[in-house]
């Protein structure tokens, strides 16, 4: 999926996403909010799931009958 | 009931009933430290109102209930009915002046059930959540992650996959609804994470699509996490690049085309994913053998990450790719003679591979279980069935549908006002710069 002409043509200056924060893209417009003062951001997020894709632990739930 | 309290009721009641509920919205978020202070009494405050009538004074209690959720304590099972009866009776209507309300409290909802290990409980009473605040069925909004997140704690996806087989085509923010219903964003706990929800989805997206094996459409929703335009690393990034490399390695054996505007990824990601990028340059050697030592060696990374189970899907796909590698050079081959090749343990190993490449139509081939030898064949598909017609019809339909979308997409944008001044201001630059160039002389040189 390349990037098309247009958007080559229209932001072919410097980086492409802080050009896309002023077009009012979609994902230009999510990372508004994002703070560019801070290197590392949303630390805290969840990510404490089991893990998903061994297939031993989906195995496992079928004999216990969970699912 | 305490009077403040009764204000409160009154000027719910009062709003509700003349439909002025722009101005009960605009004013009852300065009541809801009042009610959070007051969570032993909110049930009092619940019995003089109704959902439907007094939808958004319903949900202000809701909130606060939820805010003190961690003071209060309160039985998990009558909240979660609380909020089950609120999105299946609310004025939808009234709900529309809130949504910056609404979303936070499906958000702090969705922690609630979460902790109190109930998350399958939750799950239907979220879908609902967005099927009454989403504009579109195309829109999302910052409750897909939540639904993603409850999925993915049940282990359920029946309700989740819908809606993440629907391609975006519109994003519903806290700080866009902020300002439609001029509210104080600071009012909003949410208002700056916007980019946390949408990145989320995405995350938890992809991680489904992986667990229910569907790895391609996984990939994509990695891929569209982490070439987000930022500024800064985030680590729902960093974690969706770590499964994007991997998954990578499932669909197509090495790193999938990442789009260039993606500076994130080499500046922080690539540094704080060494041990994946070395998966992936063994990957590259075929050696099955050096896979899994490499594999052994960084067990405990992937295992932090919760990539275990990932990792050694990662050595199956490399088994298997060596083994299609091998019907494209030979017609005939013992079962033994695959195992060593490909180096697998046993030629029963063998055999149970090619049975469910197979049966997963991978690759045609039959065994002869009298010699053991295995007989690659060609892709039986001569693409003249009627079936096969149908389905060429059906892909044509949905790409001509695609093209329309993103035409009229396009439309929008170039349309923007903001896009135009961009635009103009573009050429104004480049014709600056030109100047001295294109008309220096007599135009009609």
């Amino acid at each position: 999926m390349k990037p098309s002409l247009a958007a080559d043509e229209m932001f072919s200056e410097g980086p492409g996403y802080m050009e896309m924060d002023e077009s009012g893209g979609a994902t230009g417009m999510m990372m508004d909010h994002l703070p560019s003062n801070d290197k590392h951001v949303h630390a805290d997020f969840y990510n404490d799931f089991d893990d998903l894709f061994d297939e031993d632990n989906w195995a496992k739930m079928k004999t216990d009958g969970k699912q | 009931m305490g009077s403040a309290l009764e204000n409160y009721v009154n000027q719910v009641r009062t709003l509700s009933a003349s439909g002025s509920y722009r101005e009960l919205a605009e004013e009852l978020p300065e009541s809801l430290s009042l009610l959070a202070r007051n969570w032993s009494i909110l049930d009092n405050v619940l019995e003089t109102l109704d959902m439907q009538q007094h939808s958004l004074g319903v949900l202000y209690v809701l909130l606060a209930k939820l805010h003190s959720a961690s003071t209060a304590n309160p039985e998990p099972v009558q909240l979660i009915q609380l909020m089950r009866d609120f999105v299946q009776r609310n004025n939808n209507e009234q709900l529309r002046y809130a949504v910056c309300a609404f979303y936070e409290t499906c958000h702090l909802f969705t922690e609630f059930v979460v902790q109190k290990n109930l998350s399958i409980l939750g799950i239907r009473i979220i879908s609902r959540a967005i099927d009454q605040i989403r504009q579109l069925e195309t829109q999302l909004t910052p409750i897909h992650a939540d639904l993603c997140l409850l999925s993915l704690k049940a282990k359920n996806f029946s309700v989740v996959l819908p809606y993440l087989d629907a391609d975006i085509t519109d994003i519903s923010t806290v700080a866009a609804e902020c300002k439609t219903q001029q509210q104080q964003q600071s009012q909003h706990a949410d208002a700056n994470n916007d980019a946390k929800y949408f990145l989320l989805y995405f995350y938890y997206g992809g991680m489904i699509y992986t667990a229910v094996k569907n790895y391609e459409r996984a990939l994509y929703f990695f891929e569209v996490c982490i070439t987000t335009p930022a500024m800064a690393m985030s680590h729902i990034m960093l974690e969706a690049y770590k499964k994007f490399l991997m998954v990578s390695l499932i669909v197509e054996g090495k790193i999938a085309y990442i789009p260039k505007n993606t500076q994130v990824i080499g500046r922080f990601m690539k540094p704080m994913a060494n041990h994946y990028h070395d998966l992936v340059n063994v990957y590259a050697n075929s050696s099955s053998e050096e896979l899994r030592i490499i594999i052994l060696k960084y067990s405990e990374a992937f295992t932090r990450d919760n990539n275990m189970g990932l990792a050694k899907q990662v050595a199956t796909s490399l088994y298997k790719r060596n083994i299609q590698r091998l019907t494209k050079t030979f017609l005939t081959l013992s079962l033994s003679d695959v195992a060593s090749r490909v180096q697998l343990a046993s030629a029963v190993e063998a055999e149970r591979y090619i049975l469910n490449m197979i049966k997963s139509g991978e690759i045609y081939a039959s065994i002869n279980q009298k010699d053991g030898m295995v007989l690659f064949k060609d892709d039986p598909e001569k693409y003249n069935s009627p079936e096969m017609f149908l389905n060429v019809q059906n892909n044509i339909t949905h790409v001509l549908d695609q093209v329309r979308q993103i035409n009229k997409m396009e439309e929008e944008i170039i349309l923007n006002p903001m896009y135009v001044k961009k635009a103009l201001g573009s050429q104004d630059d480049d014709l600056t710069s030109q100047h001295p160039k294109t008309f220096s002389g007599d135009p009609t040189d």
